[in-house]
């Protein structure tokens, strides 16, 4: 308390009282020079190495690497060059999760020699992550197990399996068949929802044809539309269109359910969706338009909200979930696509999605990933 | 078909479930014998090595993922063919299954009784031409 | 930085959301299939067989267990909701246990249950700083189970006790008990004891997991003590307002 007697603060003293604030900082600190040895390092840091402050001093980071655990020391390179921040998320033990942000310290001549290392605790978000995950699938599972033994019950008793019955049972089966179909496919919707939450959007991405994929899902819904008396007309492209990094099952789940939504809004006379593809420069565009009920002016702006269904469709169709353009969307931005759409009421709704081709799309992956 | 001669085991810890794949077996003419977990399911399996074990993911006590990776271990069981019959059917899942050395992987809420049957079917044909 | 992370914090319980919201979007479907199954098992549409009947009662209680599980995924969610927010009144905790047990005396007659309320003789009152609601759903929890797991003829008994700091509330039945083996189980999310099961088929396996959640966001403690066919005890706490 010595200082406080004085009247100014000197700032010898305010390197001091700032050495002290760097050394006892609740997050963890590491400044790395050129050859990428630490010559900066606070008792958090130490602790989260589980190595004592003094030995930190001096040594390169690849040695400490097995105490760090970073997947990639590439990331500091690309610091350097880019001269742009970093963020790593690193696992240096079992149950022990860190943060790491990559700052670059540039000189005065705006180059970069050294890299200062923040350390964050994580450990309490990703294990409630993981906990909520679990509850989720287990729910789930719990959900869909009395769910399906419905279904087959139900199934064996209409196929007159178990003892023949009247048509009025026949009939009442059916329906709550089909009731319980429906609530199957909630649950299935509602994982997917879930899974979105959790930032576990992509799991797998491989690069792939995107006809190939569109034509397949446009196959799994001709059930639908057939029986819906719509008619679905896939455009060829005027151009080849490159192929994309994309997570297969979602991408074809996104377009499935725009085009799903399209054969929904149907009106009662010959439907038609038309789905077109084409390339532009850094992106491809996907088009999904119809020519049915359109979407209302006062509730456009709910249209990707979960669980929002149009008005003038739930007069028609009472079936869907509501939750098919939340995905749909979710889906898309992970990929770091684009999301849109045009309609007027009674005329018909376009959707618009972009993805972004290959090279850029790559960038962003590595950004992201765990 | 008389299916008499092969046996499968079910390994299903809800007894609703398992009672309705349990009957359909039987009306197809299978030989059905049942475990409520993974413990009983794989001793079963060494005991009367039957020619198929339809094998769900979730039970009580070690899953099913534990138990497809002791049974491919034992190498009396290890030939027999284990089909999954989940109600977890995402790509992770079926991805493991299949890598652990199941022979096909469904998802329960999504099939039919007939669909379980004719995968059934189809698995013994291959196996007959072999 | 702190500030931000608290924020992720409780937002992860709202990404629980969806799981309720689609909760509540099944509870009607789930109405109309509980409803035509019991209509066709009373053979109000035409006669079944034996067997129909037993697939028809199967697909019937496991609608039932849909419906369970979803309104205890929807207490969940009203409770991790609610922890931060609990909605805190003086309750006589005497005057609650007493109405409870009067609503469910006539559920334990249907099997025959005795039901008996041990209160203290002197005229004391059970004040507590509580959420109503949420207590209620835990007296509501144990005593349906003791309900379901006692047989026929089977005797319930239900005492409170007022100690300095705190005032505890017991139920005992001597119902078929838990496995020893399953005991450190009891209070997981899903859990449902095997002998349970037999009995029982619709159980969610979250009362009791939602329970202890209650208590303890109350700052109470909940355990039990239990032997297999012969009873279980049930105990929980909560704090005399300080």
């Amino acid at each position: 308390m010595w200082w406080f007697k004085k009247k100014k603060i000197t700032n010898q003293e305010q390197m001091f009282v700032g050495y002290w604030i760097f050394d006892y900082l609740d997050d963890g600190i590491l400044v790395i020079d050129q050859k990428n040895r630490v010559f900066l390092a606070n008792f958090k840091a130490a602790e989260y190495l589980r190595i004592k402050k003094e030995d930190l001093i001096g040594k390169s980071i690849l040695e400490l690497n097995k105490y760090l655990n970073l997947r990639d020391l590439a990331v500091l390179s690309q610091v350097r060059i880019r001269k742009e921040e970093r963020k790593e998320k690193i696992k240096p033990r079992d149950n022990f999760f860190l943060e790491a942000k990559f700052i670059p310290l540039k000189t005065q001549e705006e180059e970069v020699k050294n890299i200062l290392i923040i350390l964050y605790d994580i450990t309490r978000e990703v294990l409630t992550e993981k906990a909520k995950s679990e509850f989720i699938r287990l729910s789930t599972h719990q959900l869909w197990t009395p769910a399906s033994g419905i279904k087959w019950s139900l199934k064996m008793l209409l196929n007159e399996e178990l003892g023949e019955l009247n048509n009025k049972q026949k009939e009442l089966l059916k329906e709550i068949y089909e009731a319980n179909e429906r609530e199957i496919k909630l649950i299935g919707d509602l994982l997917t929802v879930a899974e979105i939450e959790s930032g576990n959007v992509i799991s797998e991405v491989s690069l792939l044809n995107i006809e190939e994929i569109i034509q397949s899902a446009i196959n799994d819904c001709e059930k639908m539309a057939i029986k819906k008396g719509v008619k679905i007309i896939f455009r060829e492209p005027k151009e080849r269109i490159p192929k994309v990094m994309v997570d297969e099952e979602k991408i074809k789940m996104a377009i499935r359910n725009i085009i799903d939504n399209a054969i929904r809004y149907n009106k009662s006379s010959k439907g038609i969706v038309e789905v077109g593809l084409e390339r532009r420069e850094k992106e491809i565009r996907i088009e999904i338009s119809d020519n049915g009920l359109g979407i209302p002016y006062e509730e456009q702006r709910k249209v990707f909200s979960k669980f929002f269904r149009g008005k003038n469709i739930l007069q028609i169709d009472t079936t869907g979930s509501g939750l098919g353009l939340y995905i749909a969307k979710s889906i898309i931005e992970a990929h770091n696509g684009r999301i849109w759409f045009e309609s007027e009421e009674n005329k018909g709704t376009t959707f618009y999605f972009t993805l972004p081709i290959k090279k850029k799309f790559g960038e962003f992956l590595s950004s992201k990933f765990y | 078909m008389d299916n008499s001669n092969k046996k499968i085991l079910v390994v299903e810890d809800d007894s609703f479930l398992r009672k309705i794949i349990v009957k359909k077996l039987l009306n197809e003419g299978y030989t059905v014998i049942e475990a409520i977990d993974g413990e009983k399911g794989l001793k079963m399996a060494k005991e009367k090595r039957p020619d198929l074990i339809l094998l769900d993911l979730v039970l009580p006590g070690i899953d099913g993922f534990e138990v497809l990776k002791r049974m491919k271990n034992g190498a009396e069981i290890a030939n027999i063919p284990v089909v999954i019959l989940s109600n977890l059917g995402n790509r992770v899942d079926i991805e493991r299954g299949l890598e652990l050395g199941a022979v096909d992987f469904l998802v329960k809420a999504h099939l039919a009784p007939r669909d379980i049957i004719e995968r059934i079917e189809n698995i013994f044909k291959k196996m007959e031409n072999v | 930085m702190k500030a931000s992370r608290q924020e992720k914090e409780k937002n992860v319980f709202n990404e629980l959301d969806s799981i309720f919201l689609v909760a509540h979007q099944l509870k009607a479907p789930l109405a109309k299939i509980k409803w035509t199954l019991r209509m066709l098992i009373e053979e109000d549409l035409g006669a079944i067989n034996e067997e129909q009947k037993e697939f028809l009662e199967n697909a019937y209680q496991a609608s039932e267990r849909i419906i369970n599980l979803v309104n205890d995924l929807l207490d969940i969610s009203r409770i991790s909701k609610g922890n931060e927010y609990l909605d805190l009144k003086k309750v006589d905790l005497l005057d609650l246990v007493k109405k409870e047990v009067d609503f469910y005396k006539k559920e334990g007659e249907k099997k025959n249950i005795s039901f008996i309320f041990k209160k203290p003789l002197n005229k004391e009152k059970f004040i507590v700083k509580i959420d109503f609601e949420k207590i209620r759903i835990v007296i509501d929890n144990l005593i349906r189970n003791a309900i379901k797991y006692t047989p026929k003829g089977g005797k319930i008994v239900i005492s409170l006790k007022k100690r300095k700091k705190e005032i505890e509330f017991s139920i005992k039945d001597n119902g078929i008990g838990i496995p020893q083996d399953q005991q450190d189980k009891i209070f997981r999310k899903f859990f449902r004891a095997d002998n349970g099961k037999k009995i029982d088929t619709t159980g969610s396996g979250l009362g009791l997991y939602i329970a202890k959640s209650i208590i303890e966001a109350h700052n109470g403690r909940i355990w039990f003590e239990s032997e297999e066919n012969k009873g279980t005890t049930f105990y929980f706490t909560l704090p005399i307002k300080s």
